[in-house]
């Protein structure tokens, strides 16, 4: 009788464990209806370097850098914080990375944050995303700034407690002896924007052109 | 025999429950203070400025001295000053205990002193040698690359 219990156990065990192999593959949340790259043959250290160059048509061409602070420590499942981003830049939509078998969505959402992406010199406007939970996005617009030409920029947010959480664009100096994934890589250096109000863009907007 | 029994489990309650409430507290530092004021230093010099060995050790640190687990935890509090170019590395555990402190200065541009403070335990042995130690934080100071554990 013990045994027949013991083996009925397993195998319930065994059926549920069967959930673990038929996960989905393909993009799932709101990522899924974003634009994404070709990345067809390429590993993914290539997928980031063209994730990267995107908006430049050569390496000669004047260009800022921009990318996301890293705010929280990489956590996963559900506990897993949204890292901020670049998603537009004016009205040119970026390209993300689709994930794949090995880079889940919270880790490739994570490195595509701490890239840094190469955007054209001059004033632009940009909308990030980030702070949300993993099926909730939070975008904000940013005010528009002058991004200067072999400068690197950073959005960082500031939260307090019992006060809005906001965002401020910085200008910082790369530390290339530490990670990227580390904040001691980034030397802050400016703010050269004014903070302003983290999910301040509808994101039934977003939805509205993207969701079919 | 049944008082003795009844005794038994009353003492196993209390053992189990000192247990719980972290009888750690007894044999390790609580505070950082009382770290550095009974602590065994051992100091070396390394021939790297500051910040690079901070970053060096930062990166061995992360990747061997933490951990987590059903019985407990390892975390490292890594701070660095880059205008005052002084750095420590503190270790902390279960219920609020210290369990290592490493702290780097200058000794000119590209000399760095770096303190090993190796824990003196109220409860226990304490380590046995501190310089061994030092010397496997120092060797993980001056590597540069792909982190790994042993050297």
């Amino acid at each position: 009788m013990v045994y027949k219990t013991l083996i009925a156990v397993l195998v319930v065990s065994g059926l549920t464990a069967c959930s673990a192999f038929t996960s989905p593959t393909t993009q799932r949340g709101r990522d899924a209806s974003l634009p994404q790259l070709n990345v067809e043959g390429i590993s993914y250290d290539q997928r980031l370097v063209k994730y990267a160059n995107q908006f430049v048509t050569n390496d000669t061409q004047e260009h800022a850098i921009v990318r996301g602070y890293p705010y929280a420590e990489f956590a996963s499942g559900i506990f897993a914080t949204d890292p901020f981003r670049v998603m537009r830049v004016d009205d040119q939509w970026v390209k993300n990375i689709p994930i794949s078998l090995n880079v889940n969505q919270s880790l490739n959402a994570y490195r595509m944050s701490i890239t840094p992406i190469k955007i054209p010199t001059g004033k632009h406007q940009l909308l990030v995303s980030g702070a949300g939970w993993e099926n909730k996005a939070l975008y904000t617009q940013l005010p528009t700034v002058d991004y200067e030409s072999g400068k690197s920029y950073v959005f960082k947010p500031s939260f307090a407690k019992g006060e809005v959480s906001t965002i401020t664009v910085y200008e910082y100096e790369a530390d290339a002896r530490f990670e990227m994934a580390d904040k001691e890589s980034i030397i802050l250096k400016s703010a050269v924007s004014n903070p302003v109000e983290i999910g301040n863009y509808d994101n039934q907007k977003v939805a509205a052109v993207f969701e079919k | 025999m049944l008082l003795q029994k009844k005794l038994f489990t009353v003492f196993s309650i209390f053992l189990f429950s000192t247990y719980l409430t972290g009888c750690v507290r007894a044999i390790l530092p609580t505070s950082e203070i009382e770290l550095i004021g009974n602590a065994r230093q051992v100091s070396t010099e390394v021939d790297l400025d500051v910040v690079s060995s901070y970053a060096n050790l930062k990166r061995y640190m992360n990747k061997c001295l933490e951990y987590r687990n059903q019985n407990g935890f390892q975390v490292v509090n890594a701070n660095l000053d880059r205008e005052k170019n002084r750095a420590d590395f503190i270790g902390k555990s279960n219920f609020d205990t210290y369990t290592f402190k490493v702290s780097l200065e200058p000794l000119d541009n590209q000399t760095t002193k770096m303190t090993y403070f190796s824990p003196k335990k109220k409860i226990g042995f304490n380590e046995f040698n501190p310089q061994k130690t030092l010397d496997n934080l120092k060797a993980f100071a001056l590597y540069e690359g792909k982190p790994v554990c042993k050297l």
